[in-house]
């Protein structure tokens, strides 16, 4: 361990936050260097000073009192108001576990959602659940391209000079 | 004695644990006096804590009223994963942070460090005592080097602890001390070269 990596850990070195093993490779490269030796000192009498405490001054009088006063006048104004939870000594806080409007709007969008659901299924039940059901009757719509009214993309589209070509050649 | 003296989990610990976990049990029901209770038994921790954060009277009572608040409000989600003792740290702790941030801007996290040139140190020593010195100093640091110093040699925190309190890593927690005390021994020059 070099003097900067011993410099970072000095803090938590004499704050005993170090493990045993990086307190060791501290010390031993404590055991060998002056200039890391005089750092720790300065963070020790620093130490020191803080540990012989702040002059805190005495909790002022009546302080829990006072706590205990606006804890009374914050559950005063929540008794005034119709849907807060009051707190009452010795009476438990009234919880609001029945449905408010906006959890009845989510519920009834959600049923909406379900039944839509219901209704997609029930009306496609039997073409899904017939084995040789074909969705059309008409042999002429059979491919995908009559069925979907893209004769234009055939090689020869109804009223094209080619269909007429064909119509007039053929016997 | 500290919270690291109070580690070796003696059993008046695990009683007054006990005991702070009931009252906050019925304080989650609504009883205001089971809160009473719970504010008696920590009010001077809270008040320690507020004021070595914050370094003004008034603003520590206030401060540590308002936490007391906080935890009746909250009381139906308390966890006790930890003790009381550390959830009001913390709730404390953080408190009077938010409320340095709300504040002026010369609470920042780097003011600079100004010496009083206008003092001589033999005033220094005839005026004030050390302790005085060192709480001058600490209202100078910003608030997170302050707090995290504060919990540390006041309240006898670990890094741990000292993290759950302020909502940051341990290794954050050595940072923001090693830079503290480098500036209070800037500030404490005289007193730490004697």
């Amino acid at each position: 361990m070099n003097c900067d990596e011993t410099t970072t850990r000095l803090h938590a070195y004499q704050d005993g936050e170090l493990s045993p093993a990086s307190r060791a490779a501290v010390e031993l490269h404590l055991d060998d260097c002056v200039e890391c030796q005089r750092k720790l000192e300065r963070i020790q009498a620093v130490c020191q000073m803080l540990d012989g405490g702040r002059p805190a001054p005495e909790i002022p009088a009546g302080f829990a009192e006072r706590v205990l006063e606006r804890a009374a006048e914050r559950a005063a104004e929540r008794a005034d108001k119709p849907t807060s939870t009051p707190m009452q000594p010795g009476r438990p806080p009234r919880w609001t576990i029945g449905p408010t409007p906006e959890r009845a709007r989510r519920v009834a969008a959600a049923a909406m959602l379900l039944l839509g659901l219901g209704l997609g299924v029930l009306l496609g039940a039997d073409v899904w659940w017939t084995p040789n059901s074909s969705p059309t009757a008409d042999p002429a719509l059979e491919t995908p391209r009559a069925y979907y009214g893209l004769d234009v993309l055939s090689e020869a589209p109804e009223g094209s000079l080619v269909d007429t070509y064909i119509t007039v050649t053929e016997p | 004695m500290t919270s690291r003296d109070q580690q070796s989990g003696d059993q008046p610990c695990r009683d007054q644990r006990s005991v702070d976990q009931q009252c906050m049990e019925l304080v989650a029901r609504g009883d205001l006096d089971a809160f009473g209770e719970l504010v008696r038994r920590h009010q001077k921790t809270a008040w320690r804590v507020a004021f070595g954060i914050l370094g003004d009277e008034a603003e520590a009572e206030d401060a540590a009223q308002q936490a007391f608040l906080k935890i009746l409000e909250a009381a139906d989600r308390y966890q006790p994963t930890a003790s009381f003792r550390t959830y009001l740290y913390r709730v404390v702790t953080r408190h009077c942070l938010d409320r340095l941030d709300k504040m002026s801007p010369l609470y920042t996290d780097d003011p600079p460090i100004i010496s009083d040139q206008r003092r001589s140190p033999a005033r220094h020593v005839e005026r004030r005592e050390a302790r005085d010195e060192v709480h001058r100093a600490l209202e100078k640091l910003p608030a997170r080097q302050r707090a995290a110093v504060s919990l540390f040699h006041f309240e006898g925190l670990s890094y741990k602890e000292i993290a759950a309190s302020m909502d940051v890593s341990s290794k954050a927690v050595e940072r923001l001390l090693a830079r503290g005390r480098k500036a209070l021994e800037l500030e404490l020059t005289e007193f730490v070269n004697s």
